[in-house]
């Protein structure tokens, strides 16, 4: 990895990472506004009985508002978007060309780019949980047991998110094909919610990789974790394979 | 065996069926200053970006200074320098800052060289990249091209956007490194451009080579479509014992005529 590049693909894109940490930061404002209205709807327990039924009203409204609605859409939107941009459109293949005329081999100049949509998809997921922490404070609510435990998993789920980001923008130019896929994705995401947790069927979804079907307090599902992280190390070698045979007219 | 610093055999190219380059077989020499001339589109650039493994011919094979440019891609790229059609320049550093970047990405490059670069080409160093204009940013691709005493340097329309004085710079460097026994590939739409600097020109036409001409030789090679307008109705007969033209139709006090090679007699006759 070139660390020069690194710096310069930061400094060319901190804006942007800015601009979706404060929507994220928007969010956990929101959902501390509205807690005294959602906080005792019935739905709200409906729906974090699908995860968790162990947890109670407050926790499980943080848990569904953070982890399962707010993070994984909005962190898996930036990531999707940033991923695709990293590869996309004429002047980007332009610059991305350039470079290769120097003796670079592709293979940094990926993995320079991948370690750069890793670093702001973890600094994402950090902005989220902590600003997600201090809405739950200043509702005066508890942390939801093993709230920092879905960071790995948030986290993963999220470059899983910007690695087929980079997969479509290394592959195609069409902007509409992003569009469909990136709604498959999140139909992907969120169609098993509708179905019992004890059913298998619903192991597909990433989230449920995420968040385990019936996690522990405190604890972080290890198994889950390590499908998804494989499944992130899948994706990012199979985006170096597709670039290294990029054609860069 | 003639060493060539560069050599392409039968070199095709298609993109999605359709061929950008159909049989390219060059061969450049040492010291040789060597043009691709042809209109948009018919493989200039296509050409350029398979000698540095931007992408892969369909067919064929292409050697850079001895070395077969996809597998020894690192190697070439190393003694390579390469102006690209489109440079797109990061905002938010000095050009002088881009130029160390590009400097530390090559390795090994003494700054001197670039800064005399800059001074000869008027370029203003402090400037931030998004502030330079059009012609500044070319002058940042030229200086980054050359800037490593490369032995063979691959130009894209180089002289596009700049004026006069910093074309005859150009043209003045790339003379001096000729001279110095290096190698330069330019592709470019201009003829006049092509005649003055090029010892052979290439020109393409929809992919394929129609001709290699020594650089003197290109005017007399030219088509052009001229049209005079005199002050009265002249006698089109005058132009008749012309044989290099073509086409001549004459209206009142006008004439539209093509012309094969130079235009001087015609030229001549007219006045």
């Amino acid at each position: 990895m070139r660390l020069d590049l690194f710096k310069d693909l930061w400094l060319e894109r901190r804006r942007r990472v800015a601009f979706w940490c404060g929507i994220v930061v928007g969010w956990c404002g929101a959902a501390a506004l509205f807690y005294p209205l959602l906080v005792d709807e019935a739905f709200v327990d409906r729906l974090a009985d699908w995860f968790n039924p162990l947890l109670e009203s407050q926790q499980a409204y943080w848990l569904l508002v953070l982890a399962v609605f707010g993070l994984p859409v909005i962190g898996g939107m930036f990531a999707f978007w940033e991923g695709g941009k990293l590869f996309k459109g004429q002047a980007v293949r332009h610059s991305i060309a350039f470079l290769l005329a120097y003796p670079l081999p592709r293979w940094q100049v990926y993995l320079t780019r991948l370690v750069y949509l890793l670093s702001a998809c973890f600094l994402l997921t950090v902005v989220g949980l902590l600003s997600g922490s201090g809405a739950i404070l200043l509702t005066g609510s508890q942390l939801p047991f093993g709230y920092w435990g879905f960071l790995p998993g948030l986290f993963l789920l999220i470059v899983l998110f910007g690695e087929v980001g980079i997969l479509l923008g290394v592959l195609s130019q069409s902007f509409w094909l992003d569009r469909l896929v990136g709604i498959i994705l999140l139909i992907l995401l969120y169609l098993p919610y509708g179905l019992d947790s004890s059913d298998s069927t619903v192991r597909y979804s990433p989230l449920f990789y995420m968040l385990g079907e019936l996690p522990l307090p405190g604890t972080i599902e290890v198994g889950n974790l390590l499908g998804l992280g494989l499944l992130c190390v899948a994706g990012g070698l199979l985006g170096g394979f597709a670039f290294e045979r990029l054609e860069l007219e | 065996m003639r060493y060539l610093v560069l050599r392409t055999e039968n070199l095709t190219k298609e993109f999605h069926r359709r061929p950008a380059l159909c049989g390219v077989t060059l061969e450049v020499d040492p010291g040789e200053v060597f043009g691709l001339l042809g209109p948009s589109g018919c493989g200039k650039s296509t050409l350029l970006h398979i000698l540095l493994d931007f992408i892969r011919p369909s067919h064929g094979q292409a050697l850079v200074l001895g070395m077969d440019c996809q597998r020894n891609g690192l190697k070439v790229r190393r003694l390579v320098g390469y102006l690209p059609q489109n440079l797109t320049l990061p905002k938010g550093v000095t050009a002088g800052q881009l130029l160390e970047r590009f400097a530390a990405l090559r390795g090994g490059v003494e700054m001197t060289f670039a800064h005399e670069l800059a001074t000869r080409f008027q370029l203003n160093l402090d400037l931030a990249c998004e502030r330079l204009s059009p012609a500044d940013r070319r002058k940042v691709g030229l200086v980054q091209a050359f800037m490593h005493r490369p032995e063979l340097i691959l130009l894209d329309e180089p002289s596009r956007d700049l004026d006069t004085t910093a074309q005859m710079e150009l043209y003045r460097l790339i003379a001096e490194f000729r001279a110095e026994g290096r190698s330069v590939v330019i592709a470019s739409q201009s003829i006049s451009e092509m005649e003055r600097i090029c010892d052979r020109v290439a020109v393409l036409h929809q992919g394929r080579v129609i001709a290699v001409e020594r650089g003197a030789q290109l005017r007399a090679r030219a088509i052009r479509k001229i049209e005079m307008r005199f002050a009265n109705p002249i006698n089109p007969q005058i132009f008749m014992g012309l044989n290099n033209i073509n086409q001549l139709v004459c209206d009142q006090n006008k004439v539209y005529c093509t012309v094969l090679g130079d235009p001087d007699a015609l030229l001549k006759t007219a006045t």
